[in-house]
């Protein structure tokens, strides 16, 4: 085809030039890229109405809150909930392709809330004595199982147990300062942890300490 | 099991390392070769061209990961597979939550498409690849005609030269004069191609005829061709701006001229201005200015102070010990901050040499880049050059008048490109 105005030959099967969008004239022929659509989707719909639910709770509740304050700030509460919903959505979400290291991050997000948590509303301990140990203790459980059933390769996981495994044996600090309320969640955790890391030091050592290379080469 | 071997891995180059952090959907940093043959592509085919041309690149099987203080490439199990073109020009393939490999091989009617990610390698390294894979493809389609005697590539690297980091092989430590003060450059605005899309407008030309035209302007190709982009943005800057310079960033092989055959990044930028402001807006003037740019840029060096000078930071004790998270922070200022002194760029492939057996099988080479801006690739094989544009706006004004300025010189243009205007 032929553009009179810009002087070119256009190869294609079109009406516009490229160049000028004026009219072609003569043959046609084969386009050289092929055509692909524009998709003109909506990315993310779902989120954005959790989104806006988000926000219609929150001020809603805050609203009332103002109208009613003889029943103490609980709005704050709400407000520190979905805010804690979201943190930990997000990194779900952005890590969904990689199981082992989004159960760590949900590890150390769900236990820096939860002792937010715990603090903001009088210590009591429950944090430290229930919920950060069972949370290492289930992660670390579900990557074992993880990687055995998807058969993920080993530095695909090896860097992410050792990471919960360590994380679940410093609670021993907390039984030996004597913060918790009770002791069996915390020995559970760190039993696991003892468990694996010796697995993982006992079996994996080289593939360990490549990774461990790998990672932190400065 | 199949965890027996230990991964192996290696640093990203120099050049590679400013990549990760500044990839985006609306810059990719991916680039993309094609060749077109002159019979529809059997896809078996290529997919065995393939598996044979990956085992002699170990580079091209890596991920990227991150590390705690440096990116780094993990060889892995991933298998590259040839697909049909389904995907936009130069889309993204590195995604840091999404691990793939770098690159990927695809096929429309007659031509192939080989995308890069610009961290893995850059345009000479790459074409190395391609050329192996065409190379490998029409010896397998056309094993008849090759029965008696099979071509060689003049490709003789070894795999250890493939894999090296010449940036840290040539870096001296040395550094003299003083750093050149940032001048802002005038830059291109208007709508965009939504969804991040990159347009592409290719021309073909006669080498011999646009070769002769050059020379009567006493300029190399790269110059005249500079110089005509130049004139053409230049008419796109509203007067209130027309004190910003028409700044050019050029990308130069190193390997011309440091002893190197490398297939990772082994490449410098250059940065030529005209003032038309200042200037005459006739094209021998501007030839003649660029010219002397180009000669001042392209000292030894001054290449080498380059080399040095982005070499330097990755060699100090204190900066390599920053964590990861700061320094891509700062890897993004400094990119934002050179994105601003230049208005486009344009890169010259150049000459892309086969065997002479396998030369009657392929019609044509071409190479393009993403961009957030207007971008033209240069190269050349046979008689056929081929200047392609891509460019994130709406907009070919700066396009057309490019081969406005070609064709009324009495060279004659051929314009593919992947703009539809819907009827």
């Amino acid at each position: 085809m032929y553009c009179t105005n810009c002087k070119v030959e256009v190869v294609g099967n079109r009406k516009s030039c490229p160049l000028c969008q004026g009219m072609l004239a003569g043959e046609k022929q084969e386009e050289v890229f092929p055509k692909i659509s524009f998709v003109y989707t909506e990315h993310g719909g779902f989120l954005k109405v959790m989104l806006l639910i988000s926000v219609i709770i929150s001020s809603v509740s805050v609203a009332l809150n103002v109208m009613l304050p003889r029943a103490g700030a609980w709005s704050l509460f709400v407000l520190g909930g979905i805010g804690s919903a979201w943190i930990s959505m997000i990194s779900a979400i952005n890590k969904r392709n990689n199981l082992p290291k989004n159960i760590v991050y949900q590890v150390i997000i769900i236990s820096v809330i939860v002792v937010l948590w715990d603090l903001l509303t009088g210590w009591r301990g429950w944090s430290i004595t229930y919920v950060i140990p069972f949370v290492c203790f289930f992660a670390m459980i579900s990557m074992v199982i993880i990687s055995k059933i998807r058969d993920l390769y080993v530095e695909d996981y090896i860097l992410y147990i050792v990471i919960d495994g360590c994380f679940g044996l410093a609670q021993i600090i907390f039984v030996f300062t004597g913060w918790l309320t009770a002791l069996y969640p915390s020995l559970i955790c760190i039993v696991t942890s003892v468990i694996s890391l010796s697995f993982i030091m006992i079996f994996k050592q080289k593939e360990l300490s490549a990774e461990i290379k790998r990672r932190l080469h400065i | 099991m199949k965890n027996k071997r230990i991964s192996e891995w290696s640093r990203l180059d120099n050049a590679a390392k400013i990549f990760p952090p500044n990839s985006k959907n609306s810059d990719t940093k991916v680039f993309r070769f094609a060749c077109e043959l002159y019979e529809p592509v059997d896809k078996n085919v290529l997919q065995n061209a393939l598996d044979m041309t990956v085992e002699s690149f170990p580079l091209y099987k890596s991920i990227i990961k991150s590390g705690l203080f440096w990116y780094y490439f993990e060889g892995s199990h991933f298998k590259a597979e040839v697909t049909e073109e389904k995907l936009p020009p130069c889309a993204a393939l590195y995604n840091k939550n999404n691990k793939g490999l770098l690159f990927r091989v695809m096929y429309y009617k007659k031509r192939i498409s080989f995308e890069v990610y610009h961290a893995l390698s850059d345009g000479a390294g790459a074409l190395q690849f391609f050329k192996t894979l065409i190379f490998h493809y029409v010896i397998m389609k056309n094993e008849y005609r090759f029965k008696d005697r099979v071509p060689v590539l003049d490709i003789d690297a070894s795999n250890t030269q493939k894999m090296d980091d010449s940036f840290q092989k040539y870096y001296s430590g040395k550094q003299s004069g003083v750093k050149k003060k940032g001048i802002k450059a005038f830059k291109l605005r208007g709508p965009k191609v939504p969804e991040y899309r990159v347009s592409v407008i290719e021309g073909i030309l006669p080498v011999d005829c646009t070769l002769a035209k050059a020379r009567e302007y006493k300029a190399s190709l790269t110059v005249f061709l500079a110089s005509i982009l130049m004139m053409a943005i230049n008419e796109e800057i509203p007067l209130r701006l027309k004190k910003r310079p028409v700044v050019l960033s050029i990308p130069v092989n190193l390997r011309n001229y440091y002893n190197s055959q490398t297939a990772r990044n082994f490449f410098g930028v250059i940065n030529v201005g005209y003032d038309f402001s200042a200037g005459s807006s006739e094209l021998q003037d501007v030839v003649d200015s660029l010219k002397n740019s180009f000669k001042e840029n392209l000292r030894h060096e001054h290449l080498e102070n380059r080399i040095n000078m982005l070499s330097s930071l990755e060699h100090n004790y204190v900066l390599r010990a920053v964590p990861l998270f700061i320094k891509d922070v700062a890897l993004r200022i400094a990119n934002s901050i050179a994105d601003k002194s230049y208005t486009s760029t344009l890169s010259n492939v150049g000459v892309v040499n086969m065997p002479d057996e396998v030369k009657p099988f392929i019609s044509s080479f071409d190479v393009f880049v993403s961009t957030n801006k207007l971008q033209a690739c240069v190269c050349s094989y046979e008689n056929r050059l081929r200047i392609s544009f891509t460019s994130a706006f709406v907009s070919t004004e700066v396009q057309r008048r490019f081969f406005k300025t070609l064709t009324d010189l009495g060279i004659p243009v051929t314009i593919e490109s992947n703009v539809v205007h819907e009827e």
